[in-house]
C-alpha cells in the first residue's frame, strides 16, 4: 500500500468503484474459448467481490484513522523511550508505526488471499478441470532433495502452487524462496538462496538414474559443488559446456537425454526467461526446471481496483502461457527423443 | 646421490601413474564401445520380427530383406576390441546394417496396409527408441575416444602409451553415403 493510496483512503477516496461489467481485453479475448469460461465461472462472483472490496476498504479507513489518531502518542511515546533507552527507544518507535501499519494493510492482504482461493482456481479451470491452485500450500523443498538442485537452507517460502497438465504433460509450479541465516559477530543475517519456480515435468522418455544439469560455477566451483557419486558428462555443444556443468550417473542414458537438440532448446528457454538462470535435473522419471527469477508470479490485483479482475486473468493467463511454452520449446510433448 | 634417488623415485612415480591414467582411459573407451555393442545386440534381434512382420506385404522387396539379414549376421561376428582395425570394420559393418534398415523402414512407407499394423507401429516404435540409445551411446564412445588418443597421441603420453600398448581407437563415423551433400537438383529432375 503506497503512501499516496493510504492518504487518500484516509480521506474517504475509496477510488473507481465497479458499476458495470467492462469487456474483456484484447488480450484476454485472444486465448480462444475464454469469453465463455469467463461469463461461465468468473463473471458470476464480480459484484461479490466488488462488495467485500468496499468493504474492506472500510475497515482499512477505520484502521487508518484510528493509527493517525494514534501516532502523535506514538511519537510522544518514542521520544521519552530515546532519552530513557537510548537507540531502543528510536527501534521500538519503528517497530510500532511498522506494526500499526501492518495492521492496517492486513484486510487487503485477505482480499486479495480470497481472490486467489476463488478467482484464480477459476481462471486456471480454462484449462482444464483438474488444475488445482493453493495460495499456501504445505510443500518442502526437502521434498526436491533428490534432485541436487537444492541448496542447503535455513528458511523457506512457498506460494502459489499450481498442478495440472497440458498436452499430455503432467505440470506442477511452486514459486519458492529458500534462505540462509548466517551468524556473525554483528547478529544474523539472511541471504536468499534462490527466488524463483520449482517446476516438475513427466517426462515421456523412461530413464533408470539420474542426470543433473547446473550452472557452471568456474573450475573451482564446480569442484566444491559436484554431487556425490555423480560423473561428470563432457558433451558437444560448446555454448552449452560454458553455460552448464552436466552430472550423472549414467554416461549413456545422459546423452539419451540430453541430444544435441534438446541442449540448444535449453539454452533457448533461457532466452524466453530473459536470461534468468535454468537448472535442470531428471530424476525419478520427471524433469525438475529450477528457474530463479526476481519476478513475483501470480500476483492478486490490488484492493484498490474495481473487482473486474481483468489484471488477475492476464496475470495468469499470460504467465501460464510462459509456463506452457517450456513444454513447446523443450517438445516434452512430443516422442520425437526430445 | 640421494637427490639423485629422490628424482628418479619420483620420475617412476609420475611415469607409473601417467600409465595408470592411460590404462584407465582405453578401459573407459572399450566400456564405452561394449555400451554400443549392447545396443546393437538389442538392434540386431528386433530384425528378425521385424522382417517377419513385413514380409507378407512386401514380397517385392525379397532382396533388400535378405541383404539385411546377411548384414545382419557379419555385424554380429565376434572381434578384438583391442584391435583399432577390428574396432573400425565393426564400427563400419553395424553402420552398412543401420543404413539398410534405414532404406527398408522408408520402403515400408510404400505399403500403407503393413505401415498401419498395430505390430508394425509397435515394432518401429521399439527401433527407434533402440536408435536413440545406440545415438547416445555412440557420442559417450566418441567422447571416451577423444580423451583416449588425447592422452596417447601428445608427448609424453606416446611414449608410455608404445611402451605399454595402448593404442588410438578409432572414432564413430558417419558412412560416406550420409556426410555426401545431396544435389537437390537431381532430387527435383
Amino acid at each position: 500500500m503506497s503512501f499516496h493510496a493510504a492518504y487518500r483512503l484516509l480521506l474517504g477516496d475509496y477510488g473507481e468503484r465497479l458499476s458495470r461489467i467492462p469487456p474483456l481485453s484484447q488480450e484476454i479475448r485472444a486465448f480462444t474459448g475464454f469469453q465463455e469460461h469467463y461469463q461461465q465461472h468468473i463473471e458470476p462472483h464480480l459484484w461479490k467481490f466488488e462488495q467485500q472490496r468496499q468493504e474492506t476498504l472500510s475497515i482499512m479507513r477505520q484502521r487508518l484513522v484510528r493509527f493517525a489518531m494514534a501516532l502523535p502518542f506514538l511519537l510522544i511515546g518514542g521520544l521519552v523511550l530515546f532519552f530513557v533507552l537510548g537507540q531502543i527507544g528510536i527501534f521500538l518507535l519503528c517497530l510500532g508505526i511498522f506494526a500499526g501499519l501492518y495492521y492496517c494493510y492486513l484486510p487487503a492482504q485477505h482480499y486479495q488471499r480470497t481472490i486467489k482461493s476463488i478467482i484464480f482456481p477459476a481462471i486456471l479451470r480454462y484449462f482444464g478441470e483438474h488444475y488445482t491452485f493453493t495460495e499456501r500450500p504445505s510443500f518442502r523443498a526437502e521434498e526436491l532433495r533428490p534432485s541436487y538442485l537444492i541448496p542447503h537452507f535455513d528458511e523457506e517460502k512457498h506460494e502459489d502452487e499450481i498442478t495440472g497438465a497440458y498436452k499430455g504433460v503432467a505440470i506442477h509450479i511452486i514459486e519458492s524462496e529458500l534462505i540462509d541465516v548466517r551468524r556473525n559477530d554483528k547478529g544474523k543475517r539472511r541471504v536468499t538462496l534462490f527466488k524463483g519456480l520449482f517446476i516438475l515435468f513427466s517426462v515421456h522418455k523412461s530413464f533408470q538414474g539420474m542426470t543433473v544439469i547446473r550452472r557452471d560455477s568456474g573450475r573451482l566451483g564446480n569442484i566444491f559443488s559436484k554431487p556425490g557419486h555423480l560423473e561428470r558428462v563432457r558433451l558437444e555443444d560448446p555454448q552449452f559446456e560454458s553455460t552448464f556443468e552436466v552430472y550423472s550417473n549414467d554416461q549413456i542414458e545422459a546423452r539419451y537425454l540430453l541430444t544435441t537438440s534438446f541442449m540448444g532448446r535449453l539454452l533457448k528457454l533461457e532466452q524466453v526467461f530473459h536470461g534468468n538462470s535454468i537448472e535442470a535435473s531428471f530424476y525419478d522419471n520427471k524433469l525438475l526446471l529450477k528457474i530463479a527469477t526476481r519476478k513475483d508470479w501470480f500476483r492478486s490485483s490490488s484492493v484498490f481496483s474495481p473487482a473486474t479482475f481483468h489484471t488477475d486473468m492476464e496475470t495468469v493467463l499470460t504467465e501460464m502461457q510462459t509456463l506452457f511454452q517450456i513444454i513447446g520449446i523443450l517438445k516434452l510433448d512430443q516422442d520425437i527423443g526430445m | 646421490m640421494e637427490i639423485l634417488l629422490i628424482l628418479l623415485a619420483a620420475l617412476a612415480a609420475v611415469a607409473y601413474f601417467w600409465y595408470a591414467s592411460m590404462i584407465g582411459k582405453r578401459n573407459n573407451a572399450l566400456s564405452a564401445l561394449s555400451g554400443i555393442d549392447i545396443q546393437l545386440q538389442k538392434r540386431s534381434e528386433l530384425i528378425p520380427n521385424i522382417l517377419t512382420i513385413a514380409k507378407k506385404f512386401m514380397e517385392h522387396e525379397r532382396a533388400l530383406m535378405e541383404d539385411i539379414t546377411a548384414l545382419r549376421e557379419s555385424a554380429a561376428q565376434p572381434y578384438n576390441a583391442k584391435d583399432p582395425h577390428a574396432v573400425k570394420d565393426h564400427l563400419a559393418s553395424a553402420e552398412q546394417l543401420q543404413a539398410k534398415i534405414g532404406e527398408f523402414m522408408v520402403r515400408v512407407e510404400n505399403y500403407p496396409e503393413l505401415k498401419s499394423q498395430d505390430n508394425m507401429l509397435q515394432a518401429q516404435r521399439t527401433y527407434n527408441e533402440v536408435e536413440e540409445q545406440l545415438s547416445a551411446a555412440r557420442r559417450f564412445y566418441n567422447s571416451s575416444v577423444t580423451v583416449l588418443n588425447n592422452a596417447v597421441q601428445i608427448f609424453p603420453g606416446n611414449v608410455i602409451a608404445g611402451m605399454a600398448g595402448v593404442r588410438p581407437m578409432p572414432f564413430y563415423e558417419a558412412p560416406a553415403t550420409v556426410v555426401e551433400p545431396v544435389n537437390a537438383a537431381e532430387i527435383l529432375g
